[in-house]
């Protein structure tokens, strides 16, 4: 099963040179090898500055790497023709944590999406309006009602599944998704998750979902690698990571996840305080 | 349970809520001063425009006795020639707004154009760029203009060009600097990843959203360029043919002790018109980006 | 720790705003009380107005156009919402209420050196070495022992987590009885997140510090709170002892809460040997 999208020996560094000596080395991602199979989720977890973003970036080709290579189809980005990067930017789509600024805040609902579904002549001029109908229903809006609306009439939750409607457009193989639920609400972090459980099975989507969001990534990915200042600290199936985590940094992750239930809360801390005690002495 | 807006307090974040005309209108005149600097600039222009109907006189009659004060036949006065100084007040009112709007449209263009380049397309190309326009910001408007002028003579278009030529860095930095911040934007990538043209990111995407800024900066421009050409023509530079304001304080400089009314008047127009740019900046500046503006109303806490 | 009286107690709080012509009712009818030495947690999503009920409380809201502001927030045998805007400043400057907010960078002065912006803080001690003292005593108390060093830095030289924990030393100088902290973690990495929580609980139990705490996280809330307020659409639907409201929720909308939280899988400890190194 070839991947879909693989990355070598990805470095990215920042900064520049300075006048004299070595390159201004701060490298936001350093070194860093991954695929990504069908249909398979994979999840990044870090937390900020562990470049997990920047490598989304480099993934989804919007920024060149300053040294390796990453590919679609085992076939090399850097080798495209303009066809190629067609094909590719169809098959890898995009979702970003803000949704609020991932749509154009001077630019219709409706307007957003026949943009790309002209530009990549998905439907014919008489069926325009048709197929954006389906778009939004199939991310649970009513075109009715959304249709002609802008980002700031909708809701956190209404304008990240038209980001979602927007890259299912182009009926991708694979969804890069940086954050995607962090700025929601709780309940609706709860709808947009079905919402893209529902999506990935029903199409047989490749996700990449990066997460600080350790329950999240329980939740619904099949593997996970650990990012920390750009480099990958642990990487494997969801269920040995974050079950039997191999790592420190891993571990303190773990450790450091709020749990909703008082009860575990008081548990967690009671064998917290037991740990650290001196030998008792009531 | 469905997701519904509902925002308590608006989102500071929501300058770009677009809107049909007349909300846009509506919003303007909710400003301190949005409103009259549009209402003074729409009734000089209008003055301008009509200014045969209005004027008692031909900007050429030179019929009447010369250096009277303001009187019921001449509010203004009259000047050196004989001339109505209200009548030429509205004829040169014309050259001096003309050059102000065009110079400003040229300068939006050039410096615009140079600006979006710099600030998508970025790299090696975009320092060029930046730095060419850096040197034309560096020299002084006034040097550049008159430079211009003495080669290649004042007539009216060539002023108008000098002009542009001394404003379009600020119009270009500003366009680069917008162009910067909203290619950042996920919207922008998503447009990108998306497959997009380049050109419909530049203009449908990124410039729309810039539009607030590029309109403030671009009243802003025009007010300069009333002033320096205001400059030129008192500096006795501007074509001669063409009566305008700064022209008509150069004629009165010498009557100052004994006219003032020839350099008042046209003095009070320039300030108006110049008010009325900024006053209309100051407007869109606070319509989009409240605390930004100079006059608004501050957010405490 | 619900005996005697509350320190705090609101009673029908209402705020309504008035938004680009309509009438938002952002705190509608809210009566809440924090007794001495308690942790209360006001849990909403965004758009219940529990920010807005905080700054209401420690009257701190934002110039917008207010409809209405009626109801009493009873502290000390005051009511802070009638009180004269001297009252208020003096309360917060000596054993009142104290505010911390969700985004450290804007509420730190760029230019000035931590021990400055402190100092500010502890005014009213006697001579610049009472202030040093107790400026280093109380970053350690907020968990940062390398006080002197850090008195010296300027904000930006510092990381969130510890802007967040110099904030919150600010608002223990003046020594209240009562801290109000909105969003306090939200901005912040999931370990500095949980070190914060833990220091604000140790001065919970530690100092007997009472707590306000707004948050739509109903992690932190299980972490840290006695007692919980659920807000929605400016009221509150449900009050109750933290246990009880997550092991029976009375109210639908709680319900629906905890039930997206299950479905986040918030409410599983992840693996096993979770929370402690050793296995």
């Amino acid at each position: 099963m070839t991947a879909i999208l693989s990355a070598r020996s990805i470095v990215k560094s920042f900064g520049g040179r300075r006048w004299f000596g070595a390159a201004n080395d701060k490298r936001a991602v350093d070194g860093v090898d991954l695929d990504v199979n069908e249909g398979e989720t994979l999840a990044i977890v870090g937390e900020s500055g562990s470049g997990k973003s920047t490598l989304a970036r480099i993934l989804l080709g919007l920024i060149k790497p300053t040294s390796g290579e990453v590919a679609y189809q085992g076939r090399p980005v850097d080798a495209f023709a303009s066809a190629d990067w067609m094909t590719f930017r169809k098959a890898v789509q995009p979702i970003f944590q803000d949704p609020a600024s991932s749509l154009n805040p001077r630019m219709r609902v409706d307007t957003t999406l026949a943009n790309v579904l002209r530009r990549h002549k998905l439907a014919p001029r008489d069926r325009l309006e048709a197929e954006i109908t389906d778009l939004l229903a199939s991310v649970g809006l009513d075109a009715a009602e959304f249709h002609d609306r802008y980002p700031h009439q909708l809701s956190g939750g209404q304008q990240q599944r038209i980001a979602i409607a927007r890259a299912m457009a182009m009926r991708p193989r694979l969804i890069i998704a940086d954050e995607p639920l962090s700025s929601l609400d709780m309940s609706v972090q709860a709808q947009i998750l079905d919402l893209l459980v529902s999506l990935k099975s029903s199409r047989n989507l490749g996700l990449v979902l990066i997460s600080h969001d350790l329950n999240v990534v329980d939740a619904i990915s099949d593997r996970v690698m650990v990012m920390y200042q750009g480099r990958i600290v642990e990487a494997g199936p969801t269920r040995q990571v974050l079950g039997k985590p191999a790592s420190d940094y891993t571990r303190s992750l773990l450790a450091a996840k709020l749990v909703a239930d008082p009860h575990i809360a008081r548990t967690r801390r009671l064998a917290m305080d037991a740990a650290l005690a001196p030998a008792p002495i009531s | 349970m469905s997701a519904e807006p509902s925002a308590v307090l608006p989102a500071p974040s929501n300058r770009f809520r677009t809107a049909a005309p007349f909300d846009l209108l509506r919003r303007l005149f909710r400003t301190r001063f949005g409103g009259i600097g549009l209402v003074i600039l729409v009734a000089i222009s209008l003055l301008s425009i009509f200014a045969p109907w209005f004027a008692s006189s031909g900007p050429a009659d030179i019929g009447s006795p010369s250096l009277q004060p303001p009187s019921w036949q001449h509010p203004f006065g009259t000047d050196s020639l004989g001339r109505d100084v209200r009548s030429v007040l509205l004829f040169a009112g014309r050259s001096s707004l003309t050059i102000g709007f065009c110079a400003a449209a040229m300068a939006f263009l050039i410096g615009g154009t140079v600006g979006a380049l710099a600030g998508y397309f970025r790299g090696a190309f975009a320092a060029v760029l930046l730095r060419i326009t850096d040197l034309f910001h560096t020299l002084p408007a006034i040097i550049i203009v008159l430079f211009t002028v003495s080669l290649m003579g004042a007539s009216f278009w060539l002023q108008v060009a000098a002009v542009a030529l001394a404003i379009w860095p600020i119009e270009a930095r500003i366009v680069y600097g917008q162009f910067i911040t909203l290619s950042e934007r996920e919207f922008v990538l998503a447009a990108r990843a998306t497959g997009l043209s380049t050109f419909h990111i530049i203009f449908k995407e990124i410039l729309p959203n810039a539009l607030p800024t590029v309109i403030v900066q671009v009243a802003l421009d025009a007010s300069t360029a009333i002033l320096i050409e205001a400059g030129l023509g008192f500096l006795g530079l501007s074509d001669p043919a063409v009566p305008s304001w700064g022209e008509m304080l150069n004629r009165g400089q010498e009557f100052l002790e004994l006219a003032w009314w020839m350099s008042v008047f046209p003095g009070m127009a320039i300030c108006v018109a110049v008010l009325g740019f900024n006053m209309f900046a100051d407007g869109v500046t606070e319509m989009f980006n409240p605390r930004a503006s100079a006059t608004a109303p501050k957010l405490e806490g | 720790m619900t005996t005697g009286l509350p320190l705090l107690s609101a009673r029908d709080v209402k705020v309504h705003l008035r938004v680009h012509g309509r009438v938002v009712k952002a705190v509608d009818g809210v009566d809440l009380d924090v007794y001495p030495g308690q942790c209360v947690g006001v849990v909403g999503e965004s758009g219940s107005g529990k920010s807005t009920l905080g700054r209401a409380m420690t009257r701190l809201l934002p110039n917008v156009e207010i409809a209405e502001l009626s109801g009493s927030v009873r502290f000390g045998g005051e009511d802070v919402l009638a009180m004269a805007p001297e009252r208020i400043r003096a309360l917060r400057r000596h054993r009142g209420l104290s505010m911390v907010f969700q985004d450290p960078l804007s509420y730190l002065n760029p230019t000035l050196r931590i021990e400055r912006q402190l100092g500010e803080a502890l005014r009213h001690l006697a001579d610049r070495r009472a202030v040093r003292e107790k400026s280093e005593e109380l970053l350690r108390q907020v968990g940062l022992d390398d006080a002197a060093r850090i008195l010296r830095l300027y904000p930006h030289q510092l990381s969130g987590g510890m802007r967040q924990r110099v904030l919150i030393a600010m608002a223990l100088a003046p020594d209240p009885q009562i801290l109000v902290a909105d969003e306090p973690t939200t901005a912040l990495d999931a370990t500095v997140q949980y070190q914060v929580i833990q220091t604000l609980r140790r001065l919970n139990r530690e100092r007997g510090l009472a707590m306000l705490i707004i948050t739509h996280d109903l992690g932190m809330v299980a972490e840290l709170c006695d007692q919980v307020y659920v807000m929605n659409g400016g009221k509150i639907v449900e009050a109750a002892d933290v246990f009880a409201l997550f092991d029976a929720p009375q109210n639908a909308y709680t319900a629906s809460l905890l039930a997206a939280a299950r479905r986040l899988h918030q409410t599983k400890a992840l693996g096993s040997g979770t929370g402690s190194a050793a296995p």
